[in-house]
């Protein structure tokens, strides 16, 4: 391609009319020519165009099923096999992971335990669902309170249930119902900040189960 | 050049860092709320149907997500690179949709999409707006739609040649004026803008 044919292509190139087969020749010649300085100029006005529109409200949807991705991808370990004993273990090994995000939380309990001020941490999803949480502790009252929001539909004849996760092994901590806004708000009698990790399933109501049947769909790190 | 305040792209760049080196969901969020719906704009402005415009916007965060590692601050500003990461998952999305319900819908080029200066609440931002779409509006009629259907309708230059049915030679020489004559303007506005001594 002569440097003629690339300049009359930079400016497509820019605004990306360009074919896949036009690019690939024009980037070749760019690597050995510098004499086309346009270049960079047209990708900045082609990048200031989008501002020239009315930015739009996105549906919450997008947001949750974005989110719900992210936090997918953050902790892959506890989707994978439908072996409890490997979930829990992944929940451990997510733990970890969410330590290591520097979330300050081994700090913050420090602070907490020597104030005996409360102590929060968070709840991500765990699978398709877009649910999210928080875990307020109250290390002198030895009370937690589980906040959740965006709990998945639940089928009439199930409960949802917490467990504290020590060592790998899941503890029955509670059941619940969500309320009609899909959150709902559960509270925890026990030394809650001695465990691991806390998660949520469903399980067969009203009861619940003793041992999980279901894949947790909402869980987080109490290191 | 116009740009966002600097603070503004100091917060931006630490957004970034936070989600490439902690993984930090919350700035990727904060990042959304910012930015989705710019996003959302531009995707709705390239693809009419609604669900598209959004599951495009979706995907190009989640592309943040996995590869905010790879934005460098000489790719210019994070708002350009998000956008341009929008940009060319909508270019895609329309490429792999070749119909003829987007040609009927693009070949339409609506104006005040380019004008109505309310709804914006961050003055910076509008002013931003307005600068760009008056430059726009300044090129003639024929290079700006040229642009346009470039840039917002993802077609190519030949698919742009059969549709206002004009040479190939045409269409990239309108490209190129329209180009020349926009960093021309932009650059201007900008100096007329710099305080005065
Ligand atoms: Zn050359």
């Amino acid at each position: 391609m002569t440097c003629k044919e690339v300049d009359e292509l930079l400016a497509g190139l820019a605004l990306g009319g360009a074919s896949p087969e036009e690019e690939r020749l024009v980037q070749e010649h760019l690597s050995s020519c510098h004499v086309h300085n346009q270049v960079a100029d047209y990708r900045r006005i082609a990048g200031m165009l989008p501002m020239s529109l009315l930015p739009r409200d996105v549906p919450d949807l997008t947001k949750r099923r974005l989110m719900a991705r992210v936090y997918k991808d953050l902790e892959p370990q506890l989707l994978r096999p439908p072996v409890w004993r490997r979930a829990w273990m992944g929940l451990a090994a997510a733990a970890l992971a969410l330590l290591a995000l520097g979330l300050g939380v081994r700090d913050y309990l420090v602070t907490a335990q020597l104030a005996a001020a409360p102590v929060q941490w968070k709840l991500g999803s765990a699978g398709d669902a877009a649910t999210t949480g928080t875990l307020v502790y109250l290390p002198a009252q030895k009370t937690a309170t589980l906040m959740l929001d965006r709990l998945p539909t639940l089928q009439a004849s199930q409960v949802f249930e917490v467990w504290l996760i020590k060592d790998s092994q899941p503890v029955a901590a509670g059941v619940f119902r969500p309320g009609p806004d899909g959150a709902a708000s559960v509270l925890l009698k026990g030394d809650v900040g001695s465990y691991d990790v806390v998660a949520v399933t469903s399980e067969p109501g009203p009861t619940g189960s003793t041992t999980p049947t279901s894949q947790p769909f909402v869980a987080g790190s109490l290191r | 050049m116009m740009s966002q305040v600097a603070g503004a792209e100091d917060r931006d760049t630490n957004l970034v860092l936070a989600v490439a080196e902690r993984r930090d969901p919350d700035a990727l969020a904060r990042l959304y709320d910012l930015y989705g719906g710019i996003a959302y704009g531009l995707t709705l402005r390239m693809i009419a149907d609604p669900g598209m415009a959004e599951e495009v916007v979706q995907e190009a965060f989640f592309n943040v997500w996995r590869n905010a590692a790879s934005y460098s601050e000489d790719r210019g500003s994070v708002r350009t690179w998000l956008l341009s990461i929008v940009h060319n998952l909508g270019i895609d999305k329309l490429r792999r949709l070749k119909s003829k319900q987007r040609l009927d819908s693009q070949i339409e080029v609506p104006e005040d999409a380019l004008q109505r200066p309310d709804v914006w609440n961050e003055v910076e931002a509008d002013l931003e707006r307005q600068r760009i779409s008056q430059a726009l509006l300044a090129l003639p009629r024929e290079q700006r739609t040229t642009i346009e259907l470039a840039y917002f309708g993802g077609y190519s230059h030949s698919e742009i040649a059969n549709l206002l049915r004009i040479p190939l030679g045409t269409v990239k020489g309108r490209l190129r004026l329209g180009m020349e004559k926009l960093r021309n303007l932009l650059t201007e506005t900008t100096m007329e803008l710099s305080p005065e001594p």
